[in-house]
């Protein structure tokens, strides 16, 4: 099989398997409720502890960190499965190329993701009037794409960790509610203490978070550029350093015939 | 063994279990740190320092919703997985005292979650603590507690027809924190949903509890807020013991309770 035909049934497989035990109504709680409700709450708070201040800010924090459902939970559990379900001695016995594989757990996580924000985008437009009138909409996207590659970055590092700890569901939900105080999401990340604005520096979003505020404000493109740049540059070392992970950890558990040792 | 003996050893046997389980420390200590941390700094960035009790009280509820949920969703389910919900349903002893059991224990989390915010709260904001109301304070956390307590009891014997309680449990999270107005006052929500906070329990004892610390735009009306909450909490139980009849009688015509 060659690799990009193992990548495009891996991105289908792993998705369809992912869903495929759960009901439609399963299905739409997750998809739906979740980021729909999370935009609703912020927003409501956001507006109410500030006196009135604008939704739109509030709005466009949690529509882009709802990406990190599935750029978090999703590849986690989708490599973190394999273990758990008794597959992973297979896939490792497989000869498949391992990149493939690997890059296949996040390809339709970061599809996914997109749909996630777009549904709380318009679910922020339709009840608190988010104003798009001046937005650069192709930036705005093209924000949401790079916030969604990159939280899949880190998807697929804690995925990897998921390989040896049984924890990880705990590690992915720390980082979920990290991104909700250190990206920027309901408050800018300069009222944070300087040492949570270095956490902050070393994640992905936040800089995704701030380009799309920009593209929403109608700001210039070369403004919101280069922290798109930074953005995917950051998922991409999480990627990087996930695979890194995931190839020391299965020559590890092939040595020690530990594929599924906890 | 009597009912009683049931649900004192199943709380302190779940009680165990759960302490030992890594993501109760997220849910009791963690998630609720995180919502009154946020609450705070909003609140204190919007100069509206004088609601910070939405932060502090708020970030308990968070906690003590999500213990509540998530373990209510998943007891029966746990079983299941187990293998033992087979023998559970065979045994004389009612399913319902069983659950009743890890619902205590859920519960007593959850008043650590609360607890653990209220006191990082009054080592940096005491002056909020001054105002409370304390008897009236005390009467609506009980009933909240016991609202929670009913809800726990729906849940369980409802998701304990679907595999995908998970996903039904992370659907229903957010949507209490915004009915049962835990971090803002349900007032601040759009008129058609009001009607549907009215039926969430805790949304009348949740506003008592606010009232009583000092974060009501008018005269407090204990006896109504709290005559709500306890309607609805036997509502709750009502069905409750319904849902639980309908499931022991369904898994024992069907002999698959261990195949949701």
């Amino acid at each position: 099989m060659t690799g990009l035909r193992l990548f495009a049934h891996g991105c289908l497989y792993q998705y369809r398997a992912l869903f495929n035990w759960a009901t439609p109504l399963g299905y739409a709680s997750s998809k739906l409720l979740v980021p729909v409700f999370q935009v609703v709450f912020f927003v409501q708070l956001g507006v109410f502890a500030t006196g009135g201040g604008d939704p739109t800010y509030f709005a466009i924090g949690n529509a882009m960190q709802v990406t990190a459902l599935n750029g978090i939970f999703g590849v986690v559990m989708t490599v973190g499965n394999e273990r758990q379900f008794g597959t992973l001695p297979l896939l490792l016995a497989s000869p498949a190329s391992r990149l493939a594989t690997f890059l296949g757990r996040s390809a339709f996580h970061v599809v996914d993701g997109i749909i996630s924000v777009v549904i709380a985008f318009a679910v922020a437009q339709l009840l608190f009037g988010l104003r798009l009138a001046h937005a650069d909409l192709p930036l705005l996207a093209a924000s949401v794409v790079a916030v969604a590659l990159s939280t899949c970055g880190i998807g697929l590092l804690l995925g990897s960790c998921s390989l040896v700890s049984r924890d990880i569901l705990l590690v992915a939900n720390l980082v979920y509610f990290l991104f909700l105080v250190v990206a920027g999401v309901n408050f800018p990340v300069t009222r944070l203490p300087g040492a949570l604005q270095v956490v902050s520096r070393g994640l992905p979003m936040s800089r995704g978070i701030a380009a799309a505020r920009l593209a929403v404000a109608g700001a210039p493109a070369s403004r919101a550029l280069p922290l798109l740049g930074q953005e995917l540059l950051v998922g991409a070392a999480y990627a990087a350093a996930g695979y890194l992970l995931f190839r020391v950890l299965e020559g590890w558990a092939r040595r020690g015939g530990l594929q599924e040792a906890f | 063994m009597s009912v009683w003996r049931v649900i004192r050893r199943t709380w302190l046997i779940q009680l165990r279990l759960r302490v030992a389980f890594p993501i109760s420390y997220f849910q009791v200590l963690l998630q609720p740190l995180v919502f009154g941390g946020i609450g705070l700094l909003l609140y204190s960035a919007g100069g509206r320092s004088a609601h910070l009790a939405f932060a502090v009280i708020g970030g308990g509820l968070v906690g003590l919703w999500s213990v509540t949920l998530f373990n209510a969703g998943f007891d029966i389910q746990a079983e299941r997985w187990a293998g033992t919900l087979e023998q559970l349903m065979g045994c004389p002893t009612p399913l319902a005292a069983v659950i009743v059991g890890k619902i205590a224990s859920s519960l007593c989390l959850g008043l650590a979650s609360l607890a653990a915010n209220l006191a990082v709260g009054w080592v940096f904001f005491p002056h909020l603590f001054h105002r409370i109301d304390a008897i009236p304070f005390a009467i609506s956390g009980a009933l909240t507690l016991l609202a929670f307590f009913a809800i726990s009891l729906v849940i369980a014997p409802l998701f304990a027809w679907t595999r995908t309680a998970g996903a039904l449990a992370n659907g229903m999270e957010t949507p209490a924190y915004l009915l049962g107005g835990f971090m803002f006052p349900v007032a601040i929500l759009a008129g058609w949903v009001q009607p549907l906070a009215g039926l969430f329990a805790p949304s009348w004892t949740v506003r008592a509890l606010y009232a009583a610390a000092g974060e009501s735009a008018s005269r407090p009306d204990y006896p109504l807020w709290w005559g709500l909450g306890l309607a609805g909490t036997a509502v709750y139980l009502a069905l409750s013991a319904g849902l639980f009849h309908l499931l022991e009688t369904r898994a024992r015509r069907s002999g698959r309770i261990g195949f949701a």
